[in-house]
Order: C-alpha cells, then structure tokens, then sequence
C-alpha cells in the first residue's frame, strides 16, 4: 500500500442525484475486476449506479458529470469509519476537458472522452437530467425526493487503469433526500458512452433514489493497492 | 417538503446491512468480526435484527416467547409459523414421535449408508414414493441439504443450472457448489427462461418452485415446462410450500396442473405443511441409485433423527387420510385474503398460505415490527438477504389450526399498525 497524492480534494455541488438500478450480475462481472464483487440485492442481479453531478465550485471551475458505476462490496477497516456503500466507477462523462483531464490524472477514473452536455430540469419534488454528447441522447433520469434532512456520508470507490488498482474515500456532505418509493425512472439510450451497457437488461425504474442539494465531495488521498483483494 | 434539518455525521446502523460486512481491508480472516460485532450489536440495541426469538409453546395460533429487545416474556397471535396442516402439534404425530423414541433412541447416530438407515426411515421414503406416484424417494436431513445435495450431486462443471431468481437459497447453493454454470431468469417468467435456454448449450437443469417462500405466488407450471422441453433442460420442481397443499389430492402444485410426469425430479420438506423435518427427492430409481453415492449432504450427514421420521410419517398418513384439513387452510386463506383486501392491504402476487405484506423499507420494517409485537401481533420482518434489498416485507403463513376470530384480530392489528405508521392509507 503507498499513498500516491496527499491532499484532500473538494467539489461543491448545487445538485447531485443517483438511482440504483437492477441488472445483471453476468453483466456486472464482465466489467468489474475479477476480485471486486458486485452487491447482488437479487440473486443474478447486481446494482447500476447511475450519479449526476452539477458542480460549481472545484479546482477546475464549474462542470457537469455524469456517472456510471456498479455497487460492490466494501472493504471495512478496524478503527475507521465504515463506508456506507463502495462503488466500481465505469465509464464518466464530463461537460469539460479541464475536468475530465484532472480526473483523469488525480483520480484515475475512466472517462467517454468527448465533452458532453447535461440539463437539469428541477421541478416540483422531482428533478431530470437530459445527458447528450452532440445532440445524441446518453441518458434521461429522473429522481423524486422524499424527507430531507443534513448528512455527512462517507463511501468507498475502486479504479483501476493500466498502472494499477487504487481506491478512494470520499465524503459527502450536503441536504439529502432518499426514497425506495420507485416513483423516478431511467432511459439509456445506445451511444458510445453507454456502449457497455448496450442490449442489456437494465431496469427502467430506480429501486433506490438519491438526491443531495447545495453539498460538498471531499475525495480523500488516492491509496494504490496491491490488489483490490488486499490493501 | 418540510426540510427536517438534523446533523447525521455519526453512523446510522441502517445504512448497513449484511453486505456491508463481506470484506475487510485485512489479511486476517478475524479483522470483519469486531467491525461486524459492534454493528450488530449496536443494531440489536436499537431494535434491528430481531431474530431467533425464542418461544416456548408449540407453533399455534396463540405463542409465548421471549421478545429481543426487552427480553419480556409476551404472549403474540401468531402468523408466523408454517405448520400450515396444524401437524406438528397433533396428538398422534406426538404419540408417534413418542413412540419412536423409546423403540430407537433419540438420534440415528450414523449416516443413512453407514449405520443411520432404520426401518422408520425406508419405511416413509417408501410412504413418499407411493404418495408421489413414483418409483423412489429419499429422505434428507433438512429441506437444505436435499436441494444442495440434489443440484451438487446430480450436476457438474460445465453444465448448466437456470433458476428462478427468486429460488430458495438452497437451490442456490447446491448451484454453486456444483460447479456448474449458474443462471437466473426473470422470477416466473417463461420469456426469460427461454432466453437463457436459447444462449446455453449441454445439460441443463431448470430449477422452479411450487409456491414462493417469500411471495406466496405460484409459478406457472405449464408455460416453464413446455419452454424447458423445448429446450430439453431436465426440471426440478422444489414443492417446499405447496406439497400435501395443493392438487386434489395433495400432492403439490405439480399435481394441481396435471404435470406430475413431466417434471422430472419433485423435492419437497417435511418441515411445512407436514410440521415436522427434513425433505425428500422423489423421482426414478435411477435418480435414487445416483443420488444415494452422489448427494454428498445427506452421504456425509447424521440421517434424520428417527424420532421426528416417526411423527413425520404419522403426519403424512394424517395428511392423507383428512383432506379436511386442506379445505380448512384454503378457507381460512380465503378469509383472511378477502379481510385484507378489503383492508386496502398491499399483498402483492400471492395467490397461497403464504402472503406477504408488502413493506418495501428495509428501515422502517423494524419500527413496524415492534409495533406489532406491542400490539399483541407475531410477524416476522423478512429483509436482504431472504428478499431482495428493496423488498422488505412481514410475511403471513396461515395454518389451517387457526380460527376465523384469530385471523380477523391479526388482521384487526396488522391494519391499525399499518394505519398507525402510514403505510396503509
């Protein structure tokens, strides 16, 4: 284990939202590294994580980003905080090159390299993101909310590039609504950024939605791991 | 929306569940256990993961136990029990159990192909056979190990297990331990099996259940077999809720939709309808030659203890000779299903004894669960992993044991409490 950057990086957001989404675990384990298990909530069905991000304040200006990530089992250390979900980020998008770049360098998260565009539509107790590259549709999600209350959550992500496996606490702080209530919806449309996820089976309805407003990510500093077996 | 401002920067023991606790980040194999023991102990202490709560009367329909959270004695109507015949507490099933005890002792003390095997137990794998019209029955130890050691014993590597995804843990399992490939279809839809049949190639075992564990449903027999013929996949048809229940004779759902021949091996326990243990695989002789050396469960486990194969085998002949008591539980399931329906109860697909009320939070389930226990009602929650994630739901088991006056006060609480918590608007 080394620790290859030692500050702690900070991105203030006015929205953030996610839906958890069943599809299938032959599907998940063909993108995870072998030795990442996948959250199996259903037996044969993992979890897609789909997150939208509306940052306006972060060390490369304001920027929107667009997550997918499958949910997988957390590594739990003696004496520190446990997370409260770890996630494998697949593929992101990102309205900017400036912040695609940085993530890329600091983060080692795989990116869709092009610039794409996000529109948020907030409306009463819900909210919708238009996701296109070029006027090509990406995704369409929509996330209702539920009671709000402040919070301080902290997660676990896992990357991989072809330097090695790495993984990242991070912090999010900010009003949090979370509801199992299946009231918002996804469409992933066949593009370039979803071309892993092309004829696949995934469900159309969150089981589970996510919504934070006026929030701050703190990504604490890169570890580098042996192996995601091992830390 | 009200904006219920509350600093959360502690840990909440909700946000955890079993997953949480697969992996540590240690080399030592005992670094999960202290992080999972002051989770778990922390959540008990708040209410969650109430299980294992000890009762001290028989299954029926008024129980005593021990409550977790306060360890207060209380007595609670019960809907939680299989024992959906009323057998387990029989006169004659205890007589039997009795009897048995002082002819054999207490325990088989041997593997059923060593030294286990006694006269009580070919006699109910002969009583099984005859009951299921076919050439031979096996009798395991749990109704686990005769799923693991069915589906272990009987597939390899290479080969392919395709179940429903909402197959019992044990189906699971012996997939798993096969080695096989494993696959999972769309929960009762024949659609799905068939694309998952379409994309195999080699032996294939579709793996079904009678009834649901969890959702009270019933699968749709015929469509599932003219796909998995189609394909020629083998099918095991697990009848562990719907054995002695359904068909006009009882004899599982299989009989229900006159497919008793084309399913190729039936399983089934004696752990539901019939109150007791242990499960049975009934198929050919064949199957029972093969299994005999190839399921390892039962090879290397102490046979059933002769005492419950005794009151087993007085249940089964009861089941047989009262189809009263059939009549009885499917009344008093129409009963209680019309009550909560008229309730506005959301019970989702089930059509059985089993009926889930359905929850969806794997949060609050726990809250509700208490109040239930204060107002006198016994339901068990039933969260990940036993249902999906988002599936959390109390779940009815009606026995034909009970009355209409208890069904309608369980009813009577569940709606207040429901009403109370407003799940039920």
């Amino acid at each position: 284990m080394s620790s290859r950057n030692d500050g702690f990086v900070q991105y203030y957001f006015r929205d953030a939202i996610g839906g958890f989404f069943e599809f299938p675990t032959e599907n998940a384990r063909a993108i995870l590294p072998p030795d990442l298990q996948p959250i199996e909530p259903h037996h044969g069905s993992s979890v897609l994580s789909v997150m939208a991000f509306d940052f306006h304040q972060s060390p490369v200006g304001e920027y929107g980003e667009l997550i997918l990530s499958i949910l997988v089992s957390p590594r739990i250390e003696q004496g520190q905080p446990w997370p409260r979900s770890a996630f494998y980020p697949f593929r992101l998008g990102t309205t900017t090159r400036e912040s695609r770049e940085h993530a890329i360098e600091r983060w080692h998260l795989p990116h869709y390299m092009q610039d794409i565009s996000i529109a948020w539509e907030r409306g009463d107790g819900h909210i919708t993101i238009h996701a296109t590259d070029r006027g090509q549709s990406i995704v369409d999600m929509t996330v209702t909310e539920h009671e709000w209350s402040n919070v301080e959550h902290r997660y676990q992500a896992f990357m991989n590039d072809d330097e090695g496996a790495y993984s990242s606490t991070i912090v999010m702080q900010g009003q949090f609504s979370e509801n199992e209530e299946e009231r918002g919806g996804i469409q992933i449309h066949s593009q370039a950024m979803t071309d892993l996820l092309e004829d696949w089976e995934v469900d159309v309805t969150p089981f589970r939605e996510l919504w934070m407003k006026n929030g701050k990510q703190t990504f604490h500093p890169l570890q580098q791991l042996a192996s995601y077996a091992r830390r | 929306m009200a904006t219920r401002v509350e600093a959360q920067t502690s840990m909440s023991v909700s946000d955890y569940d079993y997953s949480s606790f697969f992996y540590s980040s240690s080399d030592d194999p005992f670094a999960i256990l202290e992080p999972y023991n002051e989770w778990y102990t922390r959540a008990v202490q708040q209410g969650y993961y109430l299980f294992a709560q000890a009762m001290s009367t028989p299954p029926q329909g008024w129980v005593h136990l021990t409550e977790g959270l306060h360890h207060r004695h209380v007595k609670l109507l019960n809907l939680s029990s299989y024992n959906y015949l009323g057998l387990s507490y029989r006169p004659e099933v205890i007589a039997a159990a009795k009897a048995a005890l002082d002819q054999y002792g207490l325990g088989a003390a041997g593997s059923p192909i060593l030294s286990g095997t006694m006269d009580v137990h070919v006699q109910l794998e002969e009583a099984i056979a005859r009951f299921k019209r076919k050439e031979a029955a096996m009798v395991f130890p749990t109704g686990y190990s005769t799923n693991v050691g069915m589906i272990s014993g009987l597939m390899r590597p290479g080969d392919w297990v395709i179940a429903d995804q909402n197959a019992h843990a044990s189906i699971v399992d012996g997939a798993i331990l096969s080695k096989a490939n494993v696959q999972f279809f769309r929960h009762n839809s024949p659609a799905h099996l068939e694309k998952k049949l379409r994309s195999t190639t080699g032996k294939k075992l579709v793996a079904i259940e009678g009834v649901y564990s969890m959702d009270g449903d019933v699968c749709p027999l015929p469509e599932l077999v003219e796909v998995a013929k189609k394909y020629g996949a083998r099918i095991m048809l697990d009848e562990a809720h719907s054995a002695f229940l359904y068909g006009e004779h009882g004899r599982g759902v299989a009989e229900k939709f006159g497919l008793e021949d084309e399913v190729d091996i039936h399983i089934g326990t004696f752990s539901k309808a019939l109150g007791g243990q242990g499960g049975y695989v009934a198929g050919s002789k064949n199957l029972y030659n093969y299994l005999k050396g190839f399921a390892r469960s039962r090879v290397f486990s102490c046979a059933l203890s002769p005492v419950v194969t005794a009151g087993v085998l007085r249940s089964l002949e009861i089941a047989q000779a009262e189809p009263e008591l059939r009549t009885k539980l499917w009344e008093n399931v129409q009963h209680i299903r019309k009550a909560l329906e008229d309730e506005g109860v959301d019970v989702g697909d089930s059509t059985s004894q089993i009926i889930p009320i359905m929850v969806r939070n794997d949060r609050r389930i726990f809250e509700l669960c208490h109040q239930l226990f204060r107002a006198g009602l016994y339901l068990q929650p039933v969260i990940y992993p036993a249902v999906a994630k988002h599936r959390s739901r109390f779940r009815v088991s009606i026995s034909a044991s009970h009355t209409f006056d208890q069904l309608d006060e369980g009813v009577s609480i569940l709606v207040r409490v429901l009403r109370e918590e407003g799940i039920l608007v």
